[in-house]
């Protein structure tokens, strides 16, 4: 019994951060369209900016995780500005080739920078509670709150506020809404800002649970909350946020149940089976044509 | 007085020539139509006031040039773009779409409130649509709800791209006589339509395009008797 309630905690943890990945994928999407392949690049920049924030600078925890979100953002949003804004009117695959390319040159650039795996000191000291035989630590609990958080504020901000409604209006039909008076540009770079942000955040999140860090860690990732973006519905935001989970479940039962190798090869059979039945995702609605 | 001066204007798109060299001024306070046929160059014409294309020539708003400015500090300025095809928000609902056409105005909350109350009275039927998804409505309250939009934007100078259009007879009317409504609080208004009697009859003055080009202009009650308008539009 414990030890299926420690296996639940595992997968909410690596699920939420998943999620929080993967909601930087289906925003970028979400308005332009766009799928932002160096996003996992940005989520390895968050850690590195972590690792650096933490371990060179000394900062207290939550400067480090708003360095690195903050740090992750403007790199986001200066990419959008150099390298898609010259593309929005070109083909689609330019703009996919584009972003492939940004992500190798992130990678890159990191590895000229920091050719060597880095190790990411303890960022809070690490408390474990136990219950009849649950562990709980306090990095589960700070992961798991956090992502909801985050994942509630994002939820409030595209429902309720004005800036939302003008992202959703966007994805719509980025033509028409500058006759609103609506500045597009700065809302594609608040889309950028946020999704980047949180990309740095899950980079932080992932460095406290798992230390151990490199240039090309955000490949991977990247992929497989790209995955879970097009699994939840890509463009919907609570879709981001149910396929993140469902990975990080799938994943932690093929590997309890498994040999751990089986992991990836079990999780993305799953996935690709999900989508030959909603090929939309489970969340996302087909692309209608406007009258 | 003018409240928008097009001189010499031209729009393309690669090869084709949309509009080649139009002349107009659209006086304050009065509804000018622009009819004719389809490709004639009318929308391309409205575009281009609101900055959505490049083009050559000058555009000046109450003495102000519009060339090169960006499509929202146009809006900005006053004018409101009704846009062909009405370009109503599908995924937001009816009261999203209002307020977001009053973006501008985050520090004006008395005066929204004000335009808020009157699109509510002068177009009944969006009220009781509130929180339904836009993408779900009829034609008819489609376009509506891009005439409730622009009076939420409060412009001067409204560019309404054939209103009429996917119509019935009795919802154009409708639609027309909230415009004679809008245009009574001071509002000019520059009305596109391919339906040339419903347009020169609202109308103070009008134009007829053709190919890119003015064919034809006056008060609008000559044109409705300018045989050549007759045979060509009205088809009488």
């Amino acid at each position: 019994m414990a030890y299926i309630a420690q296996q639940f905690l595992n997968m909410l943890q690596l699920g939420s951060i998943y999620a929080i990945i993967a909601l930087g994928y289906t925003m970028v999407y979400g308005v332009l369209s766009l799928i932002n392949f160096a996003h996992g690049d940005l989520f390895m920049v968050g850690a590195f900016l972590c690792f650096l924030a933490s371990s060179k600078l000394h900062l207290p925890f939550y400067i480090v995780i708003l360095a690195a979100a903050a740090g992750a953002a403007v790199l986001g949003v200066t990419v959008e500005r150099l390298a898609y804004r010259p593309l929005r009117e070109a083909p689609k695959v330019s703009a996919i080739i584009t972003a492939l390319g940004v992500g190798v040159f992130i990678e890159n650039f990191t590895l000229a920078l920091s050719p060597y795996p880095r190790h990411v000191p303890e960022l809070l000291h690490n408390i474990s509670y136990n219950f009849n035989g649950l562990t709980i630590s306090s990095i589960q609990m700070i992961i798991v709150a956090l992502s909801v958080l985050l994942m509630a504020g994002l939820d409030f901000i595209v429902r309720k506020t004005r800036y939302g409604s003008a992202m959703r209006a966007l994805s719509w039909d980025m033509r028409t809404l500058p006759l609103m008076g609506v500045p597009v540009n700065a809302i594609v770079a608040l889309t950028f800002a946020i999704g980047a942000g949180f990309g740095g955040v899950a980079g932080t999140m992932y460095a406290m649970a798992f230390p151990v860090i490199d240039p090309y860690m955000g490949i991977m990732i990247g992929w497989k909350a790209f995955i879970a973006a097009v699994v939840g519905g890509i463009g919907s935001i609570r879709g981001a946020m149910l396929g993140g989970c469902i990975l990080g479940a799938v994943e932690t039962i093929a590997a309890v149940a498994l040999p751990s190798t089986y992991r990836d090869f079990i999780a993305f059979t799953l996935l690709l089976i999900l989508l030959i039945f909603r090929p939309n995702g489970i969340l996302g609605v087909p692309k209608t044509l406007k009258v | 007085m003018p409240a928008l001066t097009i001189e010499d204007l031209a729009v393309s798109y690669g090869n084709i020539k949309a509009v080649r060299g139009v002349s107009l001024t659209v006086r304050q306070g009065q509804i000018t139509a622009l009819i004719g046929a389809n490709g004639a160059g009318k929308t391309s014409l409205l575009r281009a006031i609101s900055g959505m294309v490049r083009y050559a020539g000058q555009i000046y708003y109450k003495e102000m040039k519009l060339n090169g400015m960006a499509a929202h500090k146009i809006v900005a300025l006053g004018i409101t773009h009704v846009p062909e095809g009405r370009g109503i928000f599908g995924n937001l609902t009816v009261k999203e779409n209002l307020t977001l056409a009053a973006w501008l105005r985050k520090n004006d909350a008395e005066g929204v409130r004000r335009n808020y109350e009157r699109v509510m009275m002068l177009l009944p039927r969006l009220s009781e649509r509130l929180g339904q998804l836009a993408g779900t409505l009829s034609g008819g309250e489609q376009q509506m709800l891009a005439i409730g939009r622009a009076m939420m934007s409060d412009g001067d100078l409204i560019l309404l791209d054939e209103p009429s259009m996917g119509l019935s007879p009795v919802l154009a009317d409708e639609i027309y006589r909230i415009i004679a409504e809008i245009n009574k609080t001071g509002v000019t208004i520059l009305l596109v339509e391919q339906n040339a009697f419903m347009a020169l009859q609202l109308a103070h003055h009008g134009c007829v395009m053709e190919n890119g080009v003015i064919a034809l202009e006056g008060a609008a009650m000559e044109l409705l008797d300018d045989p050549r308008v007759r045979q060509a539009y009205l088809g009488v």
